[in-house]
């Protein structure tokens, strides 16, 4: 039986400065992830999710966006309460 | 304070400096002079309960709360992964491995675990039931926050 | 207001991210937290307060306090990770013991050698030193005051006490306890190549073919750079790890070949490898005719013991470093004596695993990365060992480029910034210089801004002689600062323990906790930590690092370098310098050494405005010019166009650290090849420059026995070591709660048959015992590491198993580092 969990982590995203703008549109279009800052091409990016395996699943999503060159995770922490 | 207590409290601030440490000040050697020989405390054993202990900030690797006597980790064999890896976790129930396991030094997204990670053991540890343990006054950040959001509400 | 505890975890992602990418950190993460500046998590980058690696990491504050560290993704050194240690840093200050105020031993008030501690101020304190140190200089002159430092000292605080020793006090007796880890590497790189520390670089890792282990535990003490070559080794099939070592531990868990020699026989397996490579063909005469020269080493060196014992009245050459040029052919013919059968007898390994071995370095094809640290180093013929590997190196040109490399690896955080930089040795200056050469002191004296003849010519005492010379009388005042050399040094009982406790002599510890060599001394100084100060370090791969300082030290505690500069202020020229220097420079009569030395308008021409508008710096503060600043400018004069050259120091604040020799902003990542080291001369390919010739040396040397072999009587060898879970002598990993339960107490590691053969079992209560001393300690037989019958291992981070009352104070003779991995005791149940 799975307990409920709420786990957040942080990501440090890479374009290309141009590419900057359609990459924060493209993540802030998927759930579950959230653009903080775009800046010449480096994006801080959340994402939220209710277990780890969902969380995995966006992490390898946000490689997939178009024009992103490196996804780095920061930071991840995640707490048992709903 | 009322004046008379005060009064009193400066009568005692001499004696409390005269206050010595003796002579056996490391605290590691519990009182027993260097040129003596301490009795060793018995091998305590591994913990093995199970139950995840608080983290002190978020991103320290948590502690392994069970033995690892005789579990292999070598060019192998890598037994920790037969119950954290992502395709062992439904049946093992144990917590899967963070997903920030899978990313390359370059930042890139793996499929597998990356190999940089692959020696759990330099970085997660087991706990033993030793007494010899010395008071730590490290302050988790969440007590901190508390403290101020309690502060904050008395205005 | 309240914050749920889930937006807080949110705003921590979102700072900590953008931190590490180096963006502003966006309003809706400050204003989740509430919009006060003080509760918002400050960020700041500092290198680890561990080991050699130099990983760079993340510190988190709040409210004045660590709370949090994180790996700094933006290192090229650790990209994210740290080891266990590094991710507990934010614990290592808040021991509950922290000491706050100095400590004075006295009775009916007043100093007394057999006194109880009791708190002073640090005018009193400062009182008693400068009476002491001005006591020892009157009546015995320089050579009875002495200082141990650290290869964990910042580089400002190894340069103010070069300072203070050599050009203040005129004595050349301070050491730091990087004598006892990397001394034979340097006399190894003197000797091979005329300039210190490695010429390839961590990038090495990540190119090369082959990792050979030689006598080093990688896994363990430099876990980080282990991530990088398991990395390597699971990502490239045919790149092999071979590990050697005399007894079996984690990094066999990654090997392909896996071997275990006696103790001392590298020596002999590193010539039969040379033998191979040159009875199989595969020499690379063009480069070593154009790169190298052959010389002779002057053998039978002894011991490093004192004169009286019988190993050093029976050596033919003792302590000499000589040599003789040889040819190839007399190199050949020198070598040729370790053949594989002679060898393989000698050590224990296989001849098949030789050849194997061999074939790596041979092969032109493949190239190779050595690793080694203390198996090499804490070695009796530590420098030969050095050398030899090198030679192998030398003979296949394998060297100074991508994935080639032998690379010495180094133990403390800064042995190399600042112990070797900065020349913190007994006969040392800055830049590699020596006090010998009176064209480097000439130098010195001309940046220092001294006359001629201040700094003494004749080498000090290294650091297992002030021991020795405390015991005898000889060094009667000494100030110890960042290092627990009463747990570190070999010969607790003998020489370490009643060098401190004569009477005659005044011992001073700094330290920011009550270590057992803060119990042995007289005089306690409350020491800050860490990001307690702004700082730098030099990491084992040239890499110089910076830090500001982040958080308050505890109660009155100060740094070193605070201490050094404050106490110089206590003697003026005129009671430490002879009338002929004096006279040399009248005007100087009469100053303080704080106003000779670190406020002379050179010393200290860095003002007060350039500090960090956004951090504290205690020492500029109080001393009211940018102290860290002023003493690295300073410094860096001795390097720059010598081919150490620093960067500006605002830069290192910047960036993630700087390979030197940084030349035009650029960092030099292999240095001797022409195109990457600016100072190889344009069409030389490889320059030895170190050299004045340009050549490298190979040397023959040959196999010798250790100083103190089992015997009936003391019938195993002791290996001491350390353990991932704990630095050095534990003082700080220790008082980490976590890290003490993970890895509580020093173990005897020992094969289950020679347990089973001494009536013993896991769990028992032993003696270890040596002619010197014993511990009591208990059995492991199925630890982490699993010695070969005849050999058991002890760590040393436990102060209640002090297991250097057990070991010989030998060293090799010419780097003076003493040998902690032989000698020779007995085990009985207690």
């Amino acid at each position: 039986m799975a307990e409920s969990e709420y786990h957040v982590a942080s990501y440090v995203v890479s374009c290309r400065s141009q590419d900057g703008i359609a990459v924060a549109a493209a993540i802030e279009a998927m759930p579950g992830l959230e653009v903080h800052v775009e800046e010449k091409g480096k994006l801080v990016v959340t994402a939220e999710a209710g277990d780890v395996r969902e969380l995995a699943e966006m992490t390898a999503k946000l490689e997939t966006v178009s024009a992103v060159v490196s996804v780095a995770p920061v930071y991840h922490e995640f707490t048992p309460e709903s | 304070m009322n004046r008379n207590t005060k009064l009193i409290a400066l009568l005692l601030l001499p004696a409390f400096f005269a206050v010595t440490f003796a002579d056996e000040i490391a605290t590691m050697r519990d009182g027993v002079k260097i040129t003596e020989t301490p009795k060793p405390a018995p091998i305590p054993r591994v913990v093995n309960e199970d139950i995840k202990a608080q983290r002190s900030y978020p991103m320290q690797p948590p502690l392994i709360p069970h033995d690892t006597r005789d579990y292999e980790l070598n060019l192998q064999v890598n037994k920790c992964m037969s119950c954290h890896g992502r395709r062992h976790t439904e049946d093992s129930q144990a917590p899967m491995i963070s997903v920030t396991h899978y990313m390359d030094r370059d930042g890139n997204f793996l499929a597998e675990v990356s190999p940089r990670r692959y020696f759990c053991d330099q970085c997660h540890v087991t706990q033993t039931t030793t007494r010899e343990v010395y008071e730590n006054e490290f302050v988790d950040m969440d007590e901190l926050l508390e403290e101020r959001a309690a502060a904050g509400s008395d205005d | 207001m309240t914050v749920s505890r889930r937006e807080f975890m949110k705003a921590n992602a979102i700072v900590a991210a953008a931190s590490v990418a180096g963006v502003s950190i966006p309003a809706e993460a400050s204003n989740v937290i509430t919009g006060e500046d003080l509760t918002r998590l400050s960020w700041n980058k500092a290198p680890c307060r561990f080991c050699g690696t130099g990983c760079s990491v993340n510190v988190a504050t709040l409210d004045g306090k660590v709370v949090a560290t994180h790996g700094d993704i933006q290192s090229p050194v650790n990209k994210g990770l740290n080891c266990v240690k590094g991710y507990f840093l934010s614990k290592i200050m808040y021991g509950k013991d922290r000491l706050q105020t100095p400590l004075l031993r006295k009775r009916d008030g007043k100093y007394h050698k057999e006194g109880d501690f009791t708190p002073v101020s640090w005018d009193e304190a400062f009182d008693i030193m400068a009476e002491k140190f001005k006591a020892a200089l009157k009546t015995k002159g320089p050579t009875s005051v002495g200082m141990f430092g650290s290869g964990q000292w910042t580089v400002l605080e190894g340069y103010a006490a070069v300072k203070l020793m050599k050009a203040g006090f005129r004595s050349n007796n301070i050491e730091p306890n990087a004598r006892h880890c990397m001394a034979s590497a340097v006399g190894g790189f003197m000797r091979t190549f005329g300039i210190d520390e490695p010429m390839g670089c961590y990038d090495d890792i990540e190119a090369t073919d082959a990792f050979v282990l030689w006598g080093s535990n990688m896994s363990e003490m430099h876990p980080i750079l282990w991530t990088r070559v398991t990395d390597r080794r699971l990502s490239a099939s045919h790149v092999k790890v071979a590990v050697l070592s005399t007894y079996r531990h984690r990094c066999y868990d990654l090997a392909d070949m896996d071997m275990i020699f006696t103790p001392q026989t590298d020596l002999a397996i590193l010539n039969f490898i040379a033998n191979y490579i040159i009875k199989t063909g595969r020499v690379n005469h063009d480069f070593v005719n154009k790169h190298t020269n052959f010389r002779r080493g002057d053998a039978d060196i002894g011991y490093g013991l004192r004169d009286e014992h019988p190993l050093q009245q029976a050596a033919a050459n003792p302590n000499s470093g000589g040599s003789k040029p040889m040819s190839f052919d007399d190199f050949a013919e020198f070598v040729s004596d370790y053949d594989e059968d002679y060898v393989s007898k000698l050590s224990g390994v296989s001849v098949d695993k030789l050849r194997d071995l061999a074939e790596l370095y041979a092969d032109p094809d493949r190239k190779v990365v050595s690793f080694w640290t203390m198996g090499v180093n804490q070695h009796t013929r530590g420098v030969w060992c050095n050398n030899l590997i090198y030679n192998i190196h030398l003979l296949t040109g394998k060297i100074a480029t991508p994935g080639n490399s032998p690379f010495s690896l180094t133990g403390q955080p800064s042995a190399c910034g600042t112990a070797r930089e900065v020349g913190t040795f007994s006969h040392r200056l800055p830049a590699d210089m020596v006090v010998a050469n009176e064209k480097h002191r000439e130098i010195a004296e001309k940046i220092w801004r001294l006359p001629e003849g201040t700094i003494v010519g004749k080498p000090g005492y290294h650091a297992v002689l002030h021991n020795r010379k405390l015991k005898d009388g000889e060094i009667n005042a000494y100030w110890v600062q960042c290092n627990n050399n009463m747990q570190a040094a070999a010969n607790i009982n003998e020489e370490a323990y009643p060098g401190y406790r004569n009477p005659d002599n005044f011992i001073v510890v700094s330290d920011p906790y009550p270590t057992v060599t803060a119990q042995a001394a007289d005089l306690v100084l409350p020491t800050a930590m860490w990001v307690e100060k702004e700082g730098v370090y030099g990491n084992a791969e040239r890499r110089t690092q910076s830090w500001y300082q982040m958080i308050e030290p505890p109660g009155e505690s100060r740094s070193d370098v605070w201490q050094v500069i404050e106490f110089s202020k206590r003697f003026t020229t005129d009671e430490v310098w002879p009338e002929e220097l004096l006279a040399k420079s009248p005007e100087l009569r009469g100053k303080t050494l704080y106003e000779v030395l670190f406020t002379n308008g050179h010393a200290n021409r860095f003002p007060l405005s350039e500090i960090s508008s956004e951090h504290s710096n205690n020492e500029s503060e109080y001393f009211g010019y940018y102290v860290q600043k002023s003493l690295f400018e300073e410094y860096a004069e001795f390097g720059r166009g010598k081919a150490h050259d620093l960067a500006p120091y605002d830069v290192y604040h910047q960036t993630r650290g700087l390979r030197w020799p940084v030349v035009d902003g650029k960092e030099t990542l292999w240095r001797f090849k022409e195109g990457s080291d600016p100072y190889a001369k344009p069409g030389s390919d490889w320059d030895f420059y170190g050299k004045p010739d340009g050549r490298a040396i190979i040397f023959a040397l040959p196999y010798e026995p250790a100083a103190e072999s089992p015997d009936d009587e003391y019938d195993l060898w002791l290996c001491t070591g350390r353990v991932l879970e704990h630095w050095h002598s534990g003082s700080m990993t220790r008082r980490v709660p976590e890290l003490q339960r993970a890895v509580p107490n020093a173990l005897v590691f020992m094969h289950p048959d020679d347990a089973r053969g001494r009536g013993l079992r896991r769990g028992d209560d032993v003696r270890i015992i040596s002619r010197r001393g014993e511990i009591r300690t208990r059995v492991e037989t199925r630890g982490r590491n699993r010695p070969p019958v005849g050999l058991v291992f002890v760590p040393w981070f436990d102060a209640s198993r002090l297991i250097n009352k057990v070991t010989l104070d030998a060293t090799d003779p010419l780097s003076k580092q003493t040998d902690y991995k032989k000698c020779a005791v007995k085990i009985e149940k207690a």
